[in-house]
């Protein structure tokens, strides 16, 4: 009876260590790492339509690394969705071409984890918007297979 | 019997310990895009007589060619033969489009790049310009839509026979 207790125990103790389900994303631009993990803010600076001759609106793209973080070492893949607040009005945000609202899409199907996966975000502001300060929070999801 | 009972129970042991690796993992995170949209104009040369390059942009060329009182007019220009003077009048088309800007309407003038050759005047809607102070065109420009404006080289008979090359400088600013 001891030893089914000391086994049960062990077993128990080491699912506890090795159940691995934290994730986290890591945000990276071409240099450095964004603010820390799954908060992160990416400063497009000035955005200015100047002499460009795109009829939409300014556009302005961004090439971001993401990474998704485990400890787990069974993790292969996962499913990476985005979708923004809607709170600013002035521009449309796309993730490789797929453009976000209120509700999630999936931006990534087969995300592979702890690997830096590149996207590019863009950023399109019509002409008729004004000027001044935006802040768009894009908030990202990723679910693993 | 002892024995049975210890494998069954470490047996759902493992299994309880496999099931949480099993589950998806989930997380979220906020990347917050910031920028700061700046109000901006742009200025383009639609159109000019002559042979025209780079119109649509902000720097275009127009050739005439060899001129003369008696020869033929360049392409899209007119020649008037004056008493004393002779006349080549064409039009130039400005257009200024806008971004991000409450601005409804701006103000267009024009300068010379530089001195005209003697004899040779220089005139954008009727005045003259000089290449020492700009010259008003409109102080109430419609964005987006092109403006047409005479545009005019008068030549003295007695002007030398020489090139007339000169830069017409436009600028927009917005009211």
């Amino acid at each position: 009876m001891r030893q089914l207790i000391a086994i049960s125990a062990f077993l128990l103790l080491a699912g506890g260590v090795s159940a691995g389900n934290d994730i986290r994303l890591v945000f990276a631009d071409a240099s450095h790492r964004l603010g820390r993990p799954n908060v992160a803010n990416l400063d497009l600076g000035v955005i200015s339509h100047g002499a460009s001759r795109q009829q939409g609106g300014t556009r302005v793209t961004k090439r971001i690394r993401v990474v998704a973080e485990t400890d787990a070492k069974e993790r292969r893949t996962a499913r990476l969705s985005a979708w923004t607040d809607g709170t600013e009005t002035r521009c449309r945000v796309r993730i490789n071409g797929i453009a976000l609202s209120a509700v999630p899409v999936v931006v990534d199907p087969m995300m592979p984890v702890g690997v830096g996966v590149e996207y590019t975000i863009e950023l399109e502001v019509p002409r008729d918007a004004s000027a001044g300060a935006l802040a768009e929070a894009i908030t990202w999801n990723v679910e693993t297979h | 019997m002892k024995n049975t009972t210890l494998l069954a129970v470490a047996a759902a042991a493992v299994l309880l310990v496999a099931a949480p690796g099993a589950q998806a993992a989930t997380s979220s995170g906020t990347l917050t895009v910031t920028g700061t949209v700046e109000s901006s104009i742009n200025l383009t040369v639609e159109s000019a007589g002559g042979t025209t390059s780079g119109t649509g942009t902000a720097a275009a060329t127009s050739a005439l060619g060899n001129i003369s009182k008696y020869g033929s007019a360049p392409t899209g220009f007119t020649l008037a033969r004056g008493a004393s003077n002779w006349t080549l009048s064409s039009t130039v088309g400005v257009k200024v489009d806008k971004a991000n800007l409450t601005s409804t309407d701006y103000t267009l003038t024009a300068q010379l790049g530089s001195a005209p050759a003697s004899g040779v005047t220089w005139k954008l809607n009727g005045s003259t310009l000089s290449d020492s102070a700009a010259t008003t065109l409109t102080s109430t420009g419609t964005y987006g839509s092109t403006g047409s404006y005479s545009w005019d080289v008068v030549v003295a008979d007695s002007a030398a026979a020489a090139a007339i090359d000169n830069a017409i400088n436009f600028t927009a600013t917005s009211n």
